[in-house]
């Protein structure tokens, strides 16, 4: 079955139903006919309709060519989709007769289980013909009875089967008094086809790593998440990016600001910024100032041990000075040649170093020579997040609150936050929060930075400190206030 | 797109929707289509009731006297591929009264043609049909009039609807039309070729029937561009319809690039712009050569990260010049710059960069579109130059002879 490359890119050629071209052709006869009066019930009337039908028939034909040309190109190019595999279990079948018999291949047995509070069959069928041999009766009383292999009828994963579970008998005609899992059942559990979405976003990633040498950032990320796919599930590459600690080429982000004023006063440097800054406790910073007898006191890179908003201190040995105007700048997470970092992460775990080991050396032997490159985990940061969230009161509100949870520690996690990101947008979780179902708006909300890598908040959002990061949050995080909606 | 189409414009083919399907209510239709008796410009009205069609608002038109009266539709705009092609124009009449009319179309100021004249029934439409006439065959914009004389009306209202004018000939382009006609026997097409308001009847009902394979059809074929072999002339080889529309850069529908450039190993980037926000390629020709080039080349892509990528990108963006002189594109790119074996320089002519007015500058829509061909853990610097001189030991500028340009 192609896949339907629709949601992506419509190939199709057409996307006429056999109404449309009837309609069409009416006005296409008119165009040319102005006598045309189709009437209803005519055998011109009948034409018409079935032309259109006919060529409803073409059209959805031709459709298919371009939707399996994408499945058979990428084929070729060397990824193919996954396909279902149906789950396997053990059973022992029982008939009813002393005289023995035969169960064919494709008889139907099924379970019954219930899934998201709905009731539904599983049904397995033998694959293979299954002799079970007549009773000596003198030996056993016993009705004749045989061990085979079940398998799954649907694709896919399926509730698991416990020991000793009696299935019930679907195929009919046959003198089979039970069919009961063995214990133990051996039981195998299949495997998921890949969705269309799934599909196209692995096929196209594969496209991207279709690379000999790994000379972009880009063809990195996508190399690591096609080739790994049982190791990494995230990957973000920074080029220019080194892992430098005590030196302001690091992972931090880039950061440059403005300063207005510098002094000394017992060997504690302070300098005051033109604004708000973003350099937290622990920066190296470098300093450049210009045209001023401070150069030489206060140039060069300093590790910060106090902030303020406007202003960061560090320690610097030298005589004390007054408060200078000077002509400066401040910065860090300076961007580095030649180096790379990659932020990889693996299955809801970071990578253990030997993974990291291995997979560096094989990005090192497919990218350029002379690059340094090192794979990090991504920082995890987590955070609070509260305010009031109006809902409707149509709607079980316990059941809200628990889809609005869900929702922000599904999304703020590290396996599904966008990891191009450089903030927590407090609109997003907004926009997020109020698309759940049974909620009428979001009345306010506020995010609140826990522990260490974040950048001092000036605003709404909240900004990572360093590349790769990633936010991880838990129930205990939120703090919501709920109330319902009154009309008027 | 059906072979044939009419070349009125929504409006003033009175259509009750547009091209989206959206309904335009009647007081939102504003038509060209005008009546005069003799000097006098007659009263009309749009109306909904007394419909041919669901889809079309009716033209009411009320004479003042007994004379004949004109409606009339002028200046109507061709496009250059309407030259040399037959036109003809059709529309429906009623009146409580036996009319004779008199259906005229002309080309520009060429009215002397002779009008195509018609006896109408009372109290029904009638099919009004124009003569056809050749539009001339040269490099100019043409501009169609219409003019329908009606007597004996009486005094009383004339509903006019469903205005067409169309391509008379434009069924022979289904591509159903030829093969059919290969299938049926001559004296079909021949009896047909000699019927009148309309010409080619059966043919025309053939195309309406079949329009929708026929479309297929053409689509189909489209998608899959011709071998070289296939052509009969070598010369064809570059002809844009020879190529396919599903997987040659030079012709993809639009539509189809986000798929084409799954194989170029990058998405496409549509446009670039300068920190004002201002976008490089500001018209679809050099917007669409934009993307060619990606497609084509893979320089964003796969075969981005060489020396040849990074020239080849920062030229995209110096196709216009300041001074109105044809573009050099020249890039003179330096590696190991400042003694760093991962940092380049790339400078480009002050003239030809489109956001920098001075020497000596670094534009931020030049690193823009090296951006995606820059290989990763270098870094690069650009500066602009009047000038670009013979530089001693210079990889790109120390190049005898190599045609970079100096400052007049």
């Amino acid at each position: 079955m192609p896949a339907d490359f629709s949601e992506y890119v419509n190939l199709k050629i057409f996307d006429k139903e056999p109404g449309d071209i009837y309609r069409d052709a009416i006005e296409i006869a008119r165009l040319a006919l102005p006598e045309f009066n189709l009437r209803t019930g005519t055998p011109e009337d009948a034409m018409f309709q079935a032309m259109a039908y006919i060529s409803s028939l073409n059209i959805a034909a031709i459709n298919r060519l371009p939707d399996r040309l994408m499945a058979g190109i990428v084929s070729l190019f060397g990824y193919s989709r996954q396909e279902a595999v149906p789950a396997i279990v053990d059973a022992t079948i029982t008939l009813n007769t002393y005289d023995g018999g035969t169960v064919p291949p494709g008889t139907v047995f099924s379970y019954e289980t219930a899934f998201e509070d709905e009731v539904i069959e599983i049904a397995f069928q033998t694959v293979e013909p299954l002799v079970i041999d007549e009773v000596d009766l003198n030996i056993t009383q016993d009705f004749p009875s045989a061990s085979t292999t079940l398998i799954c009828v649907q694709g896919g994963i399926v509730p698991p089967l416990t020991n000793n579970y009696p299935l019930k008998i679907v195929s009919s005609g046959l003198p089979i008094q039970s069919c009961t899992t063995n214990t133990p059942n051996n039981f195998l559990n299949g495997l998921n086809a890949d969705s269309d979405e799934q599909y196209l976003s692995k096929a196209t990633t594969y496209l991207r790593s279709l690379t000999t040498a790994l000379t972009k950032s880009s063809q990195l990320d996508a190399y690591l998440l096609t080739n790994y796919p049982d190791v990494i599930s995230r990957a973000k590459t920074y080029d220019l990016t080194k892992n430098g600690t005590n030196e302001t080429k690091n992972i931090t982000v880039n950061r440059q600001m403005g300063v207005k004023k510098v002094f000394l006063n017992n060997n504690f440097a302070t300098v005051e910024t033109v604004e708000n800054h973003l350099y937290v406790v622990g920066d190296v910073v470098e300093l450049q100032v210009f045209d001023n007898a401070a150069s030489a006191i206060f140039n060069g890179s300093h590790s910060i041990i106090a902030t303020g908003d406007t202003t960061f201190s560090f320690n610097r040995t030298g005589a004390n000075t007054a408060s200078t105007t000077v002509t400066a700048s401040a910065f860090t997470g300076v961007p580095a040649t030649g180096f790379v970092t990659v932020f990889a992460y693996g299955l809801n775990d970071f990578l253990t170093s030997i993974q990291k080991s291995q997979i560096l050396n094989d990005i090192r032997a497919k990218s350029i020579a002379g690059l340094t490159l090192t794979i990090l985990d991504p920082t995890l940061v987590t955070f609070d997040i509260g305010g009031t969230i109006i809902l409707d009161k149509s709607y079980n509100d316990a059941e809200v609150k628990l889809s609005v949870q869900n929702a922000l520690i599904d999304y703020l996690s590290p396996n599904n936050y966008p990891f191009t990101f450089d903030r927590i947008r407090q609109n997003q979780i907004i926009s997020l929060i109020a698309s759940i179902p049974g909620v009428v708006y979001v009345d306010d909300l506020s995010l609140s930075p826990q522990g260490a890598g974040w950048l001092p908040q000036h605003g709404d959002d909240l900004l990572f400190l360093k590349k790769g990061s990633l936010p991880i949050i838990a129930a205990e995080n939120l703090d919501f206030t709920f109330e319902i909606f009154e009309e008027g | 797109m059906p072979a044939v189409f009419n070349l009125l414009s929504n409006n003033n083919a009175l259509l009750n929707y547009d091209d989206t399907g959206k309904q335009v209510l009647l007081g939102q239709l504003v038509t060209s289509w005008t009546a005069v008796s003799g000097a006098t410009t007659l009263t009309t009205e749009l109306t909904s009731t007394n419909f041919a069609v669901s889809s079309r608002y009716v033209l009411v038109v009320y004479p003042n006297n007994t004379n004949p009266i004109t409606i009339k539709l002028e200046d109507v705009p061709l496009y250059i591929n309407d030259n040399n092609r037959l036109l003809s124009f059709n529309c429906k009449l009623k009146c409580d009264s036996q009319m004779t009319i008199f259906c005229k179309l002309y080309i520009d100021e060429n009215s002397n043609i002779t009008a195509n004249q018609q006896e109408l029934t009372s109290g029904q439409y009638n099919a009004v049909q124009s003569n056809s006439i050749l539009v001339d065959d040269d490099e100019d914009n043409h501009l169609a009039n219409i003019e329908i004389l009606i007597s004996g009306h009486s005094q009383k209202p004339i509903f006019f609807t469903t205005p067409h004018l169309i391509h008379d000939l434009g069924f022979l382009n289904n591509p159903i039309i030829g093969l059919t006609r290969r299938y049926l026997p001559d004296f079909y097409w021949e009896l047909d070729s000699q019927a009148s308001s309309p010409s080619f009847p059966f043919f025309k009902f053939l195309d309406a029937l079949s329009h929708a394979a026929g479309d297929t059809r053409l689509e189909y074929g489209a998608m899959y561009g011709f071998e070289i072999s296939q052509l009969q002339n070598p010369e064809w080889i570059p002809e844009y319809w020879t190529k396919s529309s599903f997987v040659s850069p030079s012709r993809v529908r639009d539509e189809y690039i986000p798929w084409l450039s799954l194989f170029t190993g990058e998405r496409i980037v549509q446009n670039i712009q300068d920190n004002d926000g201002e976008f490089y390629f500001n018209n679809s020709f050099i917007s669409r050569d934009f993307i060619e080039w990606q497609l084509r080349t893979r320089k964003y892509g796969n075969s981005g990260g060489t020396r040849e990528s990074i020239i080849d990108s920062a030229g995209q963006v110096l196709i216009k010049t300041k001074d109105g002189e044809l573009p050099t594109r020249v890039v003179a790119l330096t590696p190991n710059f400042g003694g760093d074996p991962f940092a380049i320089q790339i400078k480009t002519l002050t003239n030809e960069t489109f956001d920098v007015d001075e020497d000596g500058k670094s534009s931020p829509m030049v690193l823009k579109a090296i951006e995606k061909s820059r290989p990763m853990g270098y870094s690069v610097k650009h500066i602009t130059e009047d000038v670009f001189l013979f530089t001693l030991d210079d990889i790109s500028l120390g190049v005898l002879g190599a045609g970079f340009p100096l400052d007049e």
